[in-house]
């Protein structure tokens, strides 16, 4: 119950009305609806079967929205849940409370939650550590629900299940494990690692290391800031909980059993780590093959989660209810102040929505839906919202063209603008930001009696170049 | 349960609460605050009664822009009693207001303490006592709302809870007195409080007496029992109204001469105030006001830590006592926490007229954070010292990021009566009106002659007044005034001050200032002014604010009340030292 107060603290912020704002913006959301999206982004690579789930739960009478965050909540309870299962199977209850809270609030996976916003990557811990669980087990039952959870994390995400699930099982196998020669294990790990140097050559994107000091900046985007900022640090609480088992480990004079799921932890976890942030390594490029220096850096995370967990192992007195209490309360607090996700504001999903591809790069902006108000004949206003998010990081301002055309093909009238958000252009965008930009336009007296067409689309101010339509032509037209 | 009071732990509350006092140590005050400039003009209000000599006000000159209200008469006053010491002492109204804050928060700490030591030990006691003061929602009673009467109402709380809990399982002449003091002192801090917390502590104490009652064996034991502590709590309670009733039987009675319909609808409307669940265990601090809808910048948070600590009370071992109470304060959470939801609105339909007062359902944070902060001290019932201090620590660290107010100067610039009119126009507080107010005032040609940097020295409707009338004040205070007039008719001669029962007026002898006879006050126009009849020729007329029955009756009782509160604590002295066992 403990656990499952700290599971509800940390899911809370689903709980506010509107989908959340994250650097997928209304993708999830399109897809949910079977929109076609820009193939590069991860939503469109996203497992299939959630959004599956998602439109089964919108025919219970969920919108697109309150289906996706259930299934988010489901599956941010179950990861704990794992988590916690995996480490008291391993060393007991007290282990298990607090590694199921430590998971909650790490930094990593909050940021996976609500910054990134991809639904099947929370769906991938819950999955792979369940699958850990399995294949951990003493029983045969068991080992079957790890084998059947493994292949189906195997089949759903290949490479980073095929990094992550034997380290978890590793260093979070407990009395699975110490049957088994360590250094089986050890060499195991060692096989997968080079595996993944293999893989940097399937990954044609080179991947920027990190900074170290992003593993331990406490900076964390404010609300308005949100899909601006990002957050790759591992998180303060695990880390020195990690470090204190592994003095606790040295303090004692036992040999025989230093070469345990501590040290395999600490080791695993600095590699990756170590992965993320050294630029000269060779893997720093398969980064991007495994899910990214995000993936990394999580996985560091739940390494040193687990091994932090095991302090009431070695330390007994904190395996006593008032201690254990006050750990699982000092670990859910310290990534309480993390949980303030900005809503999205209303966009209308309508059929009608383009992308505009820079050179070079890709679809870069979206425009997901426009709305008109007040009518359209000659010599009124005619008000225009439209609403656009960024796809990547663009470096150029972009303008946005918003043109009434007659029934002839004549331009009407147009209200061209710089595309702003706040006092923000493109340039300074936050990918996944959606922005909402109105327009006044007056069509002239003497215009041509309508139906008028709205047609919208993107140039660059400097060069008057249009940008290119994904799928061809230059400009979204719409019905006023 | 011992008697010995243990310093070391009441000490330690009393430290660990000093990080909370902080901002009340800053030079300057959060005049931003929702109530911030209320709680230093109430004092003003009051201060103006206390220097024309009433030792119990009950009446506020310069409400409603000079027209007056009878704040005192509703409005519990205690916060305003330590204030007016404060000031009375030397300081001025801003820093006896924030000395006022921080003693109630101090204090606060350490009654908790003291009630939860009472129940499973001093060790539960510090938690409590600690998690008490660093509630999200105490804290921001203090700095973000500046509700000085509640802030002080959370002091007597614990204090009523326990009271009540020693007379209901083992009465004494001095556990009765004492009990009856808190409740009295709840009663004057914050009535509306006190109407819910009454309720409340009738359903604790109604379990108290059930759980008491049946460890007796047989059911005429158990009857008598029930009996027996039934009548003591019972006493209590009418014992600690008594002792209110200078103030009790006047707000209930003459409540229904002021109009209530400013403070319960539009935006103070339950309806609209409702918190949703998420927003319970939302992190983000602010220093706004609660809107419609989920966007309020105002937090609502209970707390993620003594929320844990509470959670983890459910699996400490404790004794019969501690297992009850553990069981009473849990129901006590999850009812006034379920009620503060939007999923609660049928509820508030049919509670209505119970919970209407509460004006915003968020408000019952107040007794969910108590029981929380109780359930959090009950959570280290049976640890060690150093778990204590670790958990307090832990709740004082992760509190202290709201620890903290917005000091800014004052708006309306320096507190004065120009101060006090410039607010009440920008802010539309501060205008309660009398039933006999048909149109709530906007300004006023007093608050005009304060705010162009006049004195006001008497609220005579001069502009009513009848050619070839002569009329001059002799003196006018906060309480009333004294006119001279000469006339050759009969006139009605109107005050700028709104009619409320307890105004009275009276004609005197202009050469000996005795009363002749009195003057029948008819409120008249929009404004419910008072108006009296005078005759002609030369005169003098004293309209005054004086004691109604209902007031004369309440200080009677408050009187005998104490009395008889002094005579229960000498009977425990006497009981004390000829050693009578206590049953």
């Amino acid at each position: 119950m403990l656990l499952g107060v700290v599971g509800l603290v940390y899911v809370a912020p689903l709980g506010r009305p509107g989908f959340l704002a994250t650097q997928m913006g209304v993708l999830p959301l399109l897809r949910v609806l079977g929109r076609p999206l820009p193939p590069t982004t991860p939503v469109a690579a996203d497992a299939a079967w959630v959004y599956g789930l998602a439109r089964g739960l919108m025919r219970l009478g969920f919108s697109p929205g309150q289906a996706l965050e259930l299934l988010l909540v489901v599956a941010i309870l179950l990861g704990g849940a794992g988590v916690a299962a995996l480490a008291w199977q391993a060393w007991g209850w007290a282990p298990g409370v607090l590694a199921g809270a430590l998971f909650f609030a790490l930094p990593a996976h909050i940021s996976a939650r609500f910054i990134r916003g991809v639904p099947g990557e929370i769906w991938f811990w819950a999955v792979v550590v369940w699958a850990a669980w399995g294949a951990s087990g003493l029983r045969r039952w068991q080992r079957l629900i790890g084998a059947m959870l493994a292949a189906f994390a195997l089949i759903t995400w290949p490479t980073t299940t095929a990094v992550a699930l034997p380290l978890l099982v590793l260093v979070g196998g407990g009395k699975r494990w110490s049957h088994v020669h360590r250094v089986q294990g050890v060499l195991g790990w060692i096989g997968a690692v080079l595996v993944l140097v293999i893989l940097r050559w399937r990954s044609a994107a080179p991947a920027s290391a990190l900074f170290p000091f992003q593993l331990f900046s406490a900076a964390w985007p404010e609300p308005e800031a949100w899909v601006r900022g990002g957050s790759y640090q591992v998180g303060a609480v695990p880390l020195l909980g990690a470090l204190v088992v592994l003095a606790q480990r040295w303090s004692a004079d036992r040999l025989r059993e230093r070469l345990s799921s501590v040290e395999l932890g600490w080791a695993a976890a600095l590699g990756l780590l170590a992965w993320a942030v050294v630029p000269w390594a060779p893997v720093t490029r398969a980064a991007s093959a495994v899910g990214g220096h995000a993936f990394l850096v999580l996985l560091a995370s739940v390494v040193l989660t687990l091994v932090a967990a095991q302090l009431p192992r070695l330390q007994p007195a904190l395996a006593e209810w008032a201690w254990l209490s006050l750990l699982v309360a000092l670990v859910a607090w310290s990534g309480y102040s993390l949980l303030t996700p900005p809503a999205l504001p209303d966009v209308p999903l309508g059929a009608e929505m383009a992308s505009f591809e820079v050179p070079d790069g890709g679809p870069a902006l979206l425009l997901l839906g426009v709305e008109g108000e007040g009518q359209a004949v000659a010599g009124q206003v005619v008000r225009v919202k439209a609403y656009w998010q960024l796809l990547q990081p663009v470096s150029k301002d972009y303008t946005a063209f918003v043109h009434v055309v007659a029934p002839d093909g004549s331009l009407v009238a147009q209200g061209d603008r710089l595309l702003l958000a706040g006092e923000r252009p493109t340039s300074g965008w936050g990918v996944g930001e959606v922005v909402v930009q109105s327009y006044e336009i007056a069509l002239p007296a003497e215009a041509p009696p309508g139906p008028y067409t709205l047609r919208l689309g993107v140039y660059l101010a400097e060069t008057l170049e249009r940008l290119p339509r994904t799928g061809g032509g230059d400009a979204l037209e719409v019905p006023l | 349960m011992s008697r010995r009071w243990d310093w070391p732990y009441a000490l330690l509350v009393l430290l660990l609460s000093v990080p909370a006092i902080g901002p009340t140590l800053n030079p300057g005050y959060w005049w931003g605050a929702h109530d911030a400039r209320h709680s230093v003009y109430f004092l003003f209000e009051f201060d103006r009664a206390v220097q024309d000599g009433v030792l119990w006000p009950r009446w506020s000159p310069d409400f409603a822009f000079g027209y007056g209200y009878p704040f005192f008469n509703i409005y519990g006053p205690l916060s305003s009693f330590v204030g007016e010491a404060l000031h009375l002492m030397g300081l001025s109204f801003v820093d006896a207001v924030k000395v006022v804050f921080a003693l109630s928060v101090l204090a606060s700490g350490l009654a908790m303490c003291g009630f939860v030591r009472h129940v499973a030990g001093p060790r539960a006691g510090v938690v409590a006592g600690v998690a008490y003061v660093y509630l999200p929602y105490h804290l921001a009673d203090v700095y973000v709302r500046a509700a000085l009467a509640e802030s002080v109402a959370l002091v007597w709380l614990p204090l009523v809870f326990w009271g009540f809990l020693a007379v209901s399982t083992v009465p004494t002449p001095g556990r009765v007195a004492w009990a009856a003091l808190a409740y009295t002192g709840l009663l004057l801090s914050h009535n509306g409080l006190t109407v819910q917390a009454t309720f409340v502590l009738g359903a604790f104490v109604a379990c108290v007496l059930a759980w008491r009652s049946f460890e007796e064996k047989g059911w005429p034991a158990r009857a008598r029992t029930a009996l027996r502590l039934g009548v003591a709590a019972g006493s209590t309670l009418a014992l600690g109204m008594a002792v209110g009733g200078i103030f009790l039987l006047p707000w209930v009675l003459e409540y229904k001469y002021v109009r209530t319909d400013q403070w319960l609808a539009g935006y103070y409307s339950y309806r609209e105030h409702f918190v949703q669940w998420w927003q319970l265990f939302d992190p983000r601090w602010g220093f706004g006001v609660s809107v419609p809808g989920p966007d309020d910048t105002f937090p609502f948070q209970l707390g993620v830590v003594p929320l844990l600590l509470g959670v983890a009370a459910l699996w400490v071992p404790l004794d019969l006592w501690g297992r009850r109470m553990r069981l009473a304060f849990v129901a006590l959470f999850v009812l006034f926490t379920l009620l503060m939801l939007e999923q609660a609105a049928p509820a508030w339909s049919v509670l209505g007229p119970l919970l209407s007062p509460v004006q915003f359902p968020w408000r019952l944070l107040v007794f969910a954070g108590f029981a929380l902060a109780f359930l959090s001290g009950l959570a280290l019932a049976r640890a060690p010292d150093s778990a204590v201090l670790a958990a307090s620590l832990l709740v004082v660290t992760a509190s202290y990021p709201y620890v903290q107010a917005e000091i800014r100067p004052p708006a309306e610039g320096p507190v004065s009566y120009a101060g006090l009119m410039r607010f009440q126009q920008s802010a539309g507080e501060m205008t309660g009106s009398s039933i006999w107010v048909r149109e709530i005032p906007t300004w006023s040609p007093l608050a005009e002659v304060w705010v162009r940097g006049g004195e006001v020295t008497s609220r005579v409707d001069y502009g009513a007044l009848p050619k070839g009338v002569q009329v001059a004040s002799r003196w006018a205070n906060s309480q009333g005034e004294l006119v001279e007039y000469r006339a050759e008719h009969p006139f009605r001669l109107a005050f700028n001050i709104a009619y409320y029962p307890g105004w009275r007026a009276y004609l005197l002898d202009p050469e000996t200032e005795e009363v002749v006879r009195p003057l029948e006050i008819v409120p008249h126009g929009t404004l419910g002014h008072i108006r009296v009849e005078v005759p002609a020729g030369h005169h003098l007329v004293l309209v005054r604010f004086e004691d109604t029955r209902p007031r004369r009756v309440g200080k009677v009782l408050s009187l005998v009340g104490l009395l008889i509160v002094g005579a229960l604590l000498l009977l425990e002295a006497r009981n004390r030292r000829k050693g009578v066992p206590r049953r």
